[in-house]
């Protein structure tokens, strides 16, 4: 028995992971995804959190077929940058499409969906996957 | 500040080695270094490494390793900063020096990633990605970098036997290379036929895993020429990170950290890209060589695989990329490649690089950790 | 049963996995005659996506049923899913689900348990709880990834989906309120999984007579009786489909019309979805019912009990059909798969340390 999934560390990311929680600067307004506690465009370091649409397009995608430890039964596994309709970039898996048909451009909205799971003992772990709209 | 000089240098073939362990593959390198500089006692180690902890199950590398080399019980560290840990151990080794605080510092890259299926091998080498952010999706480091050339292909409307003039290139250029892991030609329709790894990414189109260790001595001016008749003279060096979140920079078809280290090393080397005489540069995967060319500007955006296809950057020309073969065919044993690149350029300047050699007086190598996130540029002159 | 104060439909929302495999196919790679399954009135079922489990489909029906009922999610009190295929033995789905609602933590909730009849009871303790003015809404969920021993017959039609609603006090934003309830509940094993085993076991032909259709009729006619109505009285019967013949024959021997049953009838087209089976179906006739039309609903559970609802559809519900994909868009939506990567999506096959 093996724990290869840190439980702590998904606990307590969830919010980041489920929701696509980013910090707002209060000062200039720019969005931070991954959540940052300082602003990258004035320094501010006072930032709130705020959820992400979820809602965009395909900036860029690939479909991987050499896949990690823990990810064979996923293959091709299609990765993307989805830009946002805020304007963040985010990366993710798509799912729900098959690869032959995923284009830059796509319109895409986020869906919760198993990203990994600890064999068939330990922790699930979820996270948001974009599918096509 | 004083001024750092290169002395001596020690390379291993690099391949898949089952019978060498990391200290075996240093002690091989360190050793050839040693023999160039009269075996004279070096004042401390610096070693880049990646994948010691994670493939290896070794921390506490600097000590294991100078024990091993016999190199005494001298101030002995491991610098990390994912593939990028090489020129960041050169760029170490150089502060201790410059500083004044040791006249004789070696400087080591080893990393032995043939332990473990690939599987395996290339979950810790995703690592170098944002475990929290990146990773966490299962992306792998090939996958990621396919995002960039999709990107850099649509961007710039460049097609697939476009882009395969890089590992062509480079194939031609290892051949001679006896530290080469590849040293047999490739064509086009090679490359677009080998297998996909991360659509589009294809085989040919990745450095492969592989085995290896470099060494380098660096020394004060007060002592190096008294260890060799052939110093080379670190002249510039450049260092700088990004956003390691790829998809939260501006431009992704550039990268940042490229640009401030380079504008750094030629200010700090008073020279510009159009003095380079020979240039290594970090092309883990077809595309990063073309944006490496463009960001150390060498070349404009987009133009880099007609320019390259119409024989620039070719041996002989100013500057020539990659004479050893790269990462791409020269190999990329992580940790350790940004050390060899150093190597390979002393031994360029000296003339007795023992494959393509161009020679010239002014020569760059530029190393990067993870997609973009840590780049050093160093500049080396005759 | 008769609440209190009248609890209503706010929004309603399905989800459908993408992936279907043709019965055909099924029968083909067992071995069974082409006439074996002809029987059971479903040509193909849905699969779930090798990264979708009864908690991402819960999230993604109960997400549609917020987007139609217009509220703010944080205004959900209570949130509960009925299922039999929960990704862990132990550790609720919902604090998941909730979670990546963004409602939590000031809820109630649980996962149920009653073979595919949890669900139901979920509706009848939500009912219950805001009648009662304890809470404000709640948020139903049925769903699963319905678990078949590969070759049983049971692998034809156990499928995967998701039906969710969110309820509330009857009211301005309600689309349909309760008119009444009558449950029916008796010890009849016709179906049933022991702990740790992967697959249920089941009594065939005793699933029929005693189980199924005793437990639907009575319901039923319990409620008719209470309420004082007549089939002709229902515009629409909504029953547990465990297949496309059982609700059809149950009709027919409670005296509804084919016509009545057929909009809710979805089972042929997707397989049995468990927990979400007659509620798939409620969603399919909210999104082609008109106001002051009624509804009858019969949610079957193995073991054994069925509850009966009668549901009266309000103004407003027109404009909320289109807020969010319709069970007929996500029926249409799919992508045929072979027996392999069936087996491989269902995990039925066992990898070796990989
Ligand atoms: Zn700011």
């Amino acid at each position: 028995m093996s724990m290869k999934i840190s439980v702590p560390r998904v606990w307590r990311e969830i919010k980041a992971h489920y929701l696509l929680e980013a910090t707002v600067c209060n000062k200039c307004g720019k969005i931070h995804y991954p959540p940052r506690p300082i602003c990258d465009n004035c320094g501010n370091r006072n930032l709130f959190r705020r959820k992400l649409s979820g809602e965009g397009e395909v900036l860029t995608y690939t479909i991987q077929y050499i896949v990690l430890e823990g990810y064979r039964e996923y293959a091709p596994i299609v990765f993307a940058i989805v830009k946002l309709k805020e304007g963040v970039k985010i990366l993710a898996q798509l799912t729900d499409v098959e690869p032959e048909n995923v284009k830059i451009g796509m319109r895409v909205k986020a869906v919760l969906r198993k990203i990994c799971e600890d064999e068939n003992i330990g922790l699930i772990k979820y996270g948001i996957k974009f599918k096509p709209v | 500040m004083v001024k750092v000089y290169i002395v001596g240098v020690g390379l291993t073939k690099i391949g898949r080695f089952f019978d060498k362990g990391l200290r075996e593959l240093f002690a091989e390198a360190a050793f050839k270094a040693l023999d160039e500089i009269g075996n004279e006692t070096v004042q401390a180690l610096v070693i880049g490494n990646m994948t010691s902890s994670s493939l290896g199950e070794q921390d506490n590398l600097g000590a294991l390793l100078a024990d091993y080399a016999g190199l005494g019980k001298i101030p002995a560290f491991k610098v990390e900063a994912a593939c990028g840990s090489g020129g960041v151990a050169v760029y170490t080794g150089y502060s201790l020096v410059a500083s004044g605080m040791f006249d004789i510092v070696m400087v080591g890259g080893v990393e032995k990633e043939t332990e473990y299926p690939t599987r395996i091998v290339s979950k810790a080498l995703a690592q170098a990605a944002d475990a929290e952010y990146e990773l966490f999706h299962g992306i792998s480091f090939t996958g990621l970098n396919a995002l960039v050339m999709r990107m850099y292909m649509n961007e710039y409307n460049v097609s697939r036997d476009e882009m395969s003039i890089w590992p062509v290139l480079m194939h031609k250029n290892a051949v001679k290379n006896p530290y080469a892991q590849f040293r047999f030609e490739i064509t086009k329709e090679q490359v677009a036929k080998s297998m996909m790894v991360a659509d589009p990414i294809r085989l040919l189109d990745s450095s492969p895993i592989g085995d290896g260790a470099a060494a380098l001595i660096l020394a004060s001016d007060k002592v190096a020429k008294k260890l060799t008749d052939t110093p080379i003279e670190v002249a510039g060096l450049g260092m700088a990170t990004d956003h390691i979140y790829v998809a939260y920079r501006e431009n992704i078809l550039s990268f940042k950290a490229t640009i401030l280290a380079a504008k750094k090393a030629y200010e700090t080397a008073k020279v510009c890209p159009k003095n380079i005489d020979v240039a290594e540069v970090h092309d883990a995967f077809t595309v990063l060589g073309f944006m490496n060319l463009e960001d150390l500007g060498f070349s404009e955006r987009g133009k880099t695989p007609k320019l390259m296809d119409e024989g620039r950057f070719w041996p002989g020309d100013k500057p020539t990329v990659n004479p050893s073969g790269g990462l791409k065919a020269r190999g990329h044993p992580v940790g350790a490649t940004g050390v060899y690149q150093v190597a390979e350029v002393v031994m360029q300047l000296r003339g007795d690089f023992p494959g393509v050699n161009v020679g010239g007086d002014i020569g760059l190598a530029q190393s990067i950790g993870g997609l973009g996130t840590t780049v050093t540029v160093i500049i080396l002159k005759r | 049963m008769r609440p209190a104060r009248d609890v209503g439909i706010v929004g309603w929302g399905a989800c459908i996995p993408k992936f279907r495999i043709k019965c055909s196919e099924i029968g083909k790679t067992w071995g069974f005659p082409p006439e074996y399954h002809g029987g059971l009135i479903v040509s193909e079922k849905t699969v779930a996506n090798i990264d979708e489990d009864t908690t991402t489909m819960g999230w993604e029906a109960a997400k549609n049923a917020l987007v139609r009922a217009k509220i703010n999610p944080e205004e959900v009190e209570a949130i509960y899913v009925g299922t039999e295929s929960k990704p862990y033995a132990v550790k609720p789905s919902i604090t998941v689900i909730a979670e990546a609602l963004g409602i939590t933590p000031k809820i109630l909730g649980a996962d149920l348990e009653f073979a595919c009849r949890a669900a139901s009871e979920a509706l009848e303790a939500s009912i219950g709880l805001i009648s009662s003015g304890m809470i404000k809404y709640s948020l139903v969920i049925g769903s699963d990834t319905a678990q078949a021993s590969p070759g049983d017959v049971l692998e034809f039609t156990a499928s995967s989906g998701a039906a969710a609603f969110v309820l509330g006090p009857r009211g301005e934003n309600t689309v349909a309120y309760f008119e009444g309830s009558y449950s029916y509940i008796t010890d009849t094993p016709d179906f049933w999984r022991r702990q740790l085993a992967p697959y249920p076991m089941h009594g065939e032909q005793f699933t029929g007579d005693p189980a199924y259709f005793a437990h639907i009729i009575a319901a039923a006619k319990g409620l008719m009786n209470k309420l004082g109505l007549r089939p002709s009285d229902f515009d629409y019967a909504v029953f547990h489909q465990p297949n496309g013949r059982f609700p059809l024959k149950v009709s027919v021997k409670l005296g509804f019309p084919k016509e009545k049953i057929l909009p809710g009838l979805i089972t042929p087209m997707i397989g049995n979805t468990y927990n979400a089976s007659a509620l798939i179906g409620l969603c399919a006739v909210l999104e082609e019912a008109k106001p002051g039309q009624r509804i009858l609903l019969v949610p079957f559970g193995s073991g054994a009990g069925a509850d009966a609802y009668s549901v009266i559809v309000e103004d407003g519900i027109e404009e909320k059909v289109h807020l969010a994909p319709t069970v007929k868009e996500l029926i249409e939506d799919k992508i045929y798969i072979n027996y392999t990567y069936y087996a491989k999506f269902r995990g039925l096959i066992s990898k070796f340390s990989f």
